[in-house]
């Protein structure tokens, strides 16, 4: 039986974000309780929301000073965020979203076939002729598998 | 605990009818395709197959469903291991290990050993059932809501072991997962975080955040990236590391004992399942490791721990189906639903008077294990291929595909939204070091905990001294108490080696 030797674990680098995101969540978590405390009219109401939600803020809190003790540890010149590489996953975040959101006026066909096209080109394709393949053909199986074969009922534009 | 004169009934049903067994491996590929497809998923499948099985008899319609259902089972690893993105949230934690493996080449040995784990454990989950399914009706009985909201908290604290970043972000991940499954019309008809929205009245559908929280927000990250597996040379398409994988798996047989009993125990208590299940499993596996900090860096034993696991617990969930009546998770309630069709209904009753029939069925899932290792074969050789495939395509595709199976599972435009916005919470949450896996463990738990504090609150009168009076309650809080600690104690330890490892460098 052998094992691979594990190789030594990459030591996690906080970033300045986290600091920021670690506030958003505590925010996000006390708004959310006290939403559920002004409309509770029992305890059963509130009964986990509210300790879970003190714990979670709290974890939030000892988290958030981990990172900033952590970051200050660091040199200034290494806390600036490596914003080069992140341009493409940002990207297809931005495009994710939007094709969740176009789907109801665009259809999964139009939808489908638009997102496939320019998160290709995100990726780096640049052969106009496998784009507009992959964004007609793949779509059109892609919508018949599932509307016509799985009998889903899938909001459409122009098939 | 064997009734003889009923077994020898069920070799005689099994072997009387060829329609019980045309139907099985029909039935395990087309669980092995929709647990393979993110999106889709095992209880999609079998309710599209459902209507199906109303011409069957009900003895080949109970065998379809549960080869799809054994079929699934496996199929979610595939995408796990090749992908890290579970197929069905039963494969969680067979992505620690299994992705690592894929990346560095071993993506044959992986599924290899995700098959065979899988088998064994189907195997030794519908084989610990045959010896149990008569006395253990009595014992699921005296589980009461305390016992289960202890199991349910056991589960969110797995979050403790699993994070391999910091306690605080583990549990603030998780309870991030409780709170954003509270979301909707609570059981007491209060509507919580809908903003006004009637699309979430529902709550946030679990299944969409699964793939926003692992699949979407891993493939934002895959951006730019060539292929999943960077070395060109390992990118093969070969038989031989399958059947390698399969049988290291079978020289690891004390690991898939483990895992397969685990995965039994927990299948059986009612609404658990191999969600939890899988995870367990692993967190087990790890901490009775020699190098615990291995896991999550591709060792073979963190696949095994959560394929034997998420296996065997079909054979635990048929249990409370055949001895009470009582669905286990998704899967399980479409089986009732088939029992229903034929006009059965499950429970003490028909064990006794079917004994027979219920053999038939355990033993008919036994023989479907062992052809899931010849259909899965072939199948997970071909879907190894995947790693040939540049990530500029598949990672548009996938995520395309995820979209229309997440409308498919939620019947509107919820599934999508939620899966772009657990895929841009996930992708945040990996930035900043947030384990994302707390967050669906915290997200799948969520519901149940709740549900059973509510009933603990409401039949102790809010006193706590109520739970003294629950001996199992407090056999539950002891282990849970224990194994928390000693994990601590150990990842405690593990750091203090690496700091004087460092030190000593």
């Amino acid at each position: 039986m052998t094992q691979q030797q594990a190789p030594t674990p990459p030591r996690h680098r906080p970033k300045p974000g986290g600091i920021v995101f670690a506030a958003a969540l505590a925010l996000a978590m006390l708004g959310y309780a006290w939403s559920i405390l002004d409309s509770a009219r029992s305890t059963v109401d509130w009964l986990m929301i509210l300790p879970a939600a003190g714990v979670g803020v709290i974890a939030l809190a000892w988290a958030a000073l981990r990172d900033a003790a952590a970051l200050r540890a660091i040199p200034a010149a290494a806390k600036l965020p490596a914003l080069k590489g992140n341009a493409r996953p940002v990207a297809l975040l931005v495009l994710i979203c939007v094709y969740a959101a176009s789907l109801p006026f665009a259809g999964f066909d139009l939808g489908t076939a638009l997102f496939i096209a320019i998160a290709l080109l995100i990726q780096g394709e640049r052969r106009i002729w496998l784009i507009a393949l992959n964004a007609v053909l793949g779509t059109g199986l892609l919508v018949w598998v599932f509307h016509d074969l799985l009998m889903v009922r899938l909001p459409t534009l122009l098939m | 605990m064997i009734d003889l004169s009923a077994l020898a009934g069920a070799l005689h049903l099994l072997g009387s009818d060829a329609m019980a067994w045309l139907v099985v491996p029909p039935g395990l590929l087309i669980g092995l395709i929709f647990g393979a497809v993110p999106g889709l998923s095992i209880s999609i499948a079998m309710a599209v197959f459902l209507p199906a099985t109303l011409y069957m008899d009900f003895l080949p319609a109970i065998l379809f469903l549960s080869a799809v259902f054994t079929g699934g089972g496996f199929g979610g690893a595939i995408p796990a291991i090749l992908m890290n993105i579970p197929g069905t949230s039963s494969a969680v934690a067979t992505a620690f290990d299994g992705y690592p493996m894929a990346q560095a080449g071993r993506h044959g040995e992986a599924l290899g050993i995700g098959l065979a784990a899988s088998v064994v454990g189907t195997l030794a989950g519908y084989a610990i059932l045959l010896l149990i399914v008569g006395p253990v009706a009595g014992w699921v009985l005296l589980l009461g809501p305390t016992e289960m909201l202890v199991v349910a908290i056991w589960g969110l604290l797995l979050i403790a072991v699993l994070n391999d970043a910091s306690f605080a972000k583990g549990i603030a991940a998780g309870i991030l997962g409780i709170l954003i499954s509270t979301v909707g019309y609570s059981d007491t008809g209060l509507m919580r975080g809908t903003f006004g929205s009637m699309y979430l009245l529902d709550g946030i559908p679990a299944i969409p955040a699964l793939i926003g929280l692992f699949a979407a927000s891993e493939l934002i990250n895959m951006a730019g990236r060539d292929y999943i597996v960077s070395d060109e040379s390992l990118r093969t398409l070969r038989m031989k590391p399958i059947l390698a994988g399969v049988r290291d798996t079978l020289r690891r047989w004390p690991a898939v004992l483990r895992g397969s009993l685990t995965g039994t125990l927990i299948g059986i208590i009612p609404g658990v399942g191999a969600s939890v299940a899988n995870l367990a499993s692993y967190a087990m596996a790890k901490r009775g490791a020699e190098q615990p900090e291995s896991f999550g860096r591709g060792n073979p034993e963190g696949v095994i721990a959560s394929e034997s696991a998420n296996s065997s617990s079909e054979g635990g969930g048929m249990v409370t189906l055949l001895a009470l009546g009582l669905p286990g998770g998704a899967g399980t309630a479409i089986l009732l639903g088939a029992f229903a069709m034929h006009n059965v209904t499950g429970g003490p009753r028909f064990i006794a008077d079917n004994t027979d029939v219920v053999y038939a069925i355990i033993l008919g899932n036994m023989v479907q294990a062992a052809l899931l290792l010849v259909v899965g074969l072939a199948f997970v050789f071909f879907a190894s291929s995947i790693v040939k495939a540049p990530l500029r395509y598949l990672v548009p595709w996938v995520i395309a595909i995820s979209m229309t199976g997440a409308y498919a599972i939620t019947g509107s435009i919820v599934g999508p939204l939620t899966v772009a916005g657990a895929g841009a919470l996930g992708w945040l949450m990996r930035r900043y070091d947030y384990p994302v896996t707390a967050t669906v463990v915290g997200l799948l738990v969520g519901p149940m905990a709740e549900g059973e504090l509510v009933r603990s609150w409401q039949i102790s009168g809010g006193d706590p001294a109520f739970v003294l009076g629950r001996p199992i309650t407090l056999c539950f809080i002891a282990l849970l108490v224990a194994s928390v600690v000693i994990s601590e104690l150990g990842k405690r330890r593990t750091r203090r080696r690496r700091k004087a490892r460092e030190a000593l460098s």
